[in-house]
């Protein structure tokens, strides 16, 4: 077996789901590096998605952890890539696909992950949209902060999220509301949570999505004829939602 | 090339202990912390920044996998450039191990390469391509290994020795993973330490293994750096010292990680061997 064949077959040895003796192999190595591999990666699942665990148990999450590892490989050399697909997952795995609001759980919890390591930008100051003579705004688009992030859920998601924090454990849950959020990261690093009015969700996600400003407002007009787009310009600004402003291609 | 890392014992600093070293001044010689965790921005980052400012810093890979036959992932390497253009760091390593393959397959782990000509050629091609896209020379670890490929036609001594002179890397040289390799694979450290060039090794790593027994009754030094350092592992530092003199030496621990104080004081052992060996020589 040449060099690359072997480094393949290792690789296969240890991410098969099903344990194999495999006589290229001494068992004893083998248990080691796919006990290494098993472990790393169910131990990120458990830090990226505190919240699901708490809501499923520790045991319960543990086996359901056990269960994506076998479905999804790693496909990044760095750990924290690891689990994106974890919201798609517990939506159609049987034992989990019943509760309705975990996968926008899911879905949240890996945005505050990926929010606190994005990188870095500075934020649109509003003095560089006032610069702008006000009749080319509706033309204008924009980069998103990489921290940012919108979930347009209908589900309490802030709810759920403050009723898992140590400072607010075991606030009430309306499950009846909806609570559509907008993720930023403020001056400190850490990942906010801030609940949207009807229409800015559409709003925000138009804009973070390379729209123009005149077709993220419509966004927000189709959500609700109540939308008001003066409010929903200050709220982007104010939590740096907006990085740049895009130079008309 | 930038100075290097202080001739002096340093720990690996872990998450539980960042906020302790930034607010009081710790008696750390430099500190080496995992560049993955600091990958692409925001509070980690600018903590790392403010660790940069306070003590010599280390950047140590897990990720990169240049003992792969396949090429180094760009996105990972990319992103390594990144860190190192927003970080001044002292020195970056990574390890003589593989964790992908072409097909953007990974484990995340530090899994044995082959040592023969044919693999030098490969991992001398990564290492080159990593050094270039970083512009700036790597520290390169030996293994950690519980298996070994069947058609060596080399040890991993005599491999890294052939690294250096191709690529022009530096070394890390990892004494509980020698130690280890040696209860483990029967790996001849006097011919493995007698291979290396001694102007290469620019750090020491130090670290405690597990000793694990398997159902069929066979048993392996596990490195868990989760233990203090191991006599036997001691033993062996003492000697690679006095075969090449003081180097930058790093306490490493990753699971059960204990107070500071007993990180700082298994540096403090680290030190006074260092001390001893320099006091021996004027």
């Amino acid at each position: 077996m040449n060099e690359t064949a072997w480094q393949h077959a290792l690789l296969d040895a240890i991410t098969t789901p099903q344990w194999q003796p495999d006589p290229r192999f001494p068992a004893a190595a083998l248990a080691v590096y796919r006990n290494n591999y098993r472990v790393g990666l169910m131990e990120m699942l458990a830090l990226v998605y505190p919240i699901c665990r708490q809501l499923l148990g520790e045991d319960f999450f543990e086996a359901l952890s056990r269960e994506y590892v076998k479905a999804t490989p790693s496909d990044s050399g760095n750990l924290h890539r690891y689990g994106g697909s974890f919201a798609g997952f517990v939506a159609a795995f049987e034992h989990t696909a019943h509760i309705g609001y975990l996968p926008d759980v899911a879905r949240l919890e890996w945005a505050l992950h990926r929010g606190y390591y994005a990188a870095d930008a500075t934020p649109l100051a509003i003095d560089t949209l006032a610069a702008i003579p006000q009749q080319h705004w509706g033309e204008l688009r924009f980069s998103g902060h990489p921290a940012c992030a919108v979930l347009d859920s209908p589900w309490p998601l802030a709810d759920i999220h403050a009723h898992h924090q140590p400072a607010t454990a075991g606030c009430a849950v309306d499950m009846a509301t909806a609570q559509p959020l907008l993720l930023w990261r403020d001056s400190d690093g850490l990942m906010q949570l801030h609940q949207l009015a009807p229409g800015q969700a559409a709003f925000c996600q138009a804009l973070l999505h390379g729209a123009t400003l005149d077709d993220a407002s419509a966004a927000g007009l189709a959500a609700t004829p109540d939308f008001d787009l003066q409010a929903a310009l200050l709220l982007v600004l104010q939590h740096g939602v907006l990085s740049a402003i895009k130079e008309p291609s | 090339m930038t100075a290097p890392l202080p001739v002096c014992a340093g720990i690996g600093l872990r998450h539980p202990h960042y906020s302790q070293v930034l607010a009081q001044q710790q008696p750390l010689g430099w500190i080496e912390l995992h560049s993955e965790n600091f990958f692409d921005g925001g509070q980690p980052l600018a903590m790392l920044q403010q660790l940069a400012a306070c003590y010599p810093l280390s950047l140590h890979g897990v990720g990169l996998g240049l003992g792969a036959a396949a090429r180094p992932d760009a996105t990972h390497l990319a992103a390594l450039r990144r860190l190192l253009d927003a970080v001044p760091a002292v020195a970056v390593s990574e390890h003589l191990s593989f964790n992908h393959d072409a097909s953007q397959r990974f484990a995340n782990d530090l899994l044995p390469i082959p040592y023969t000509r044919a693999m030098l050629d490969l991992v001398a091609a990564n290492v080159a391509e990593a050094q270039d896209a970083l512009r700036r020379p790597l520290l390169i670890e030996n293994l950690s290994s519980y298996l070994a490929y069947p058609g060596n036609d080399m040890h991993e001594g005599e491999f890294l020795a052939e690294l250096v002179a191709r690529t022009g890397c530096g070394l890390l040289l990892d004494v509980n993973n020698l130690y280890v390799n040696q209860q483990n694979l029967g790996t001849d450290v006097d011919a493995f330490l007698a291979a290396l060039p001694p102007h290469a090794i620019g750090e020491i790593h130090l670290a405690g293994y597990t000793e694990r027994t398997f159902d069929d009754g066979s048993t392996l030094l596990v490195d868990t750096h989760s233990r203090p350092v191991y006599p036997a592992v001691w033993q062996l530092y003492r000697q690679v010292i006095a075969r090449f003199g003081a180097r930058p030496t790093l306490i490493e621990w990753d699971i059960d990680i204990p107070p500071l104080d007993t990180l700082l004081a298994e540096a403090a052992t680290a030190q006074a061997i260092l001390d001893q060996h320099t006091e021996a020589a004027t």
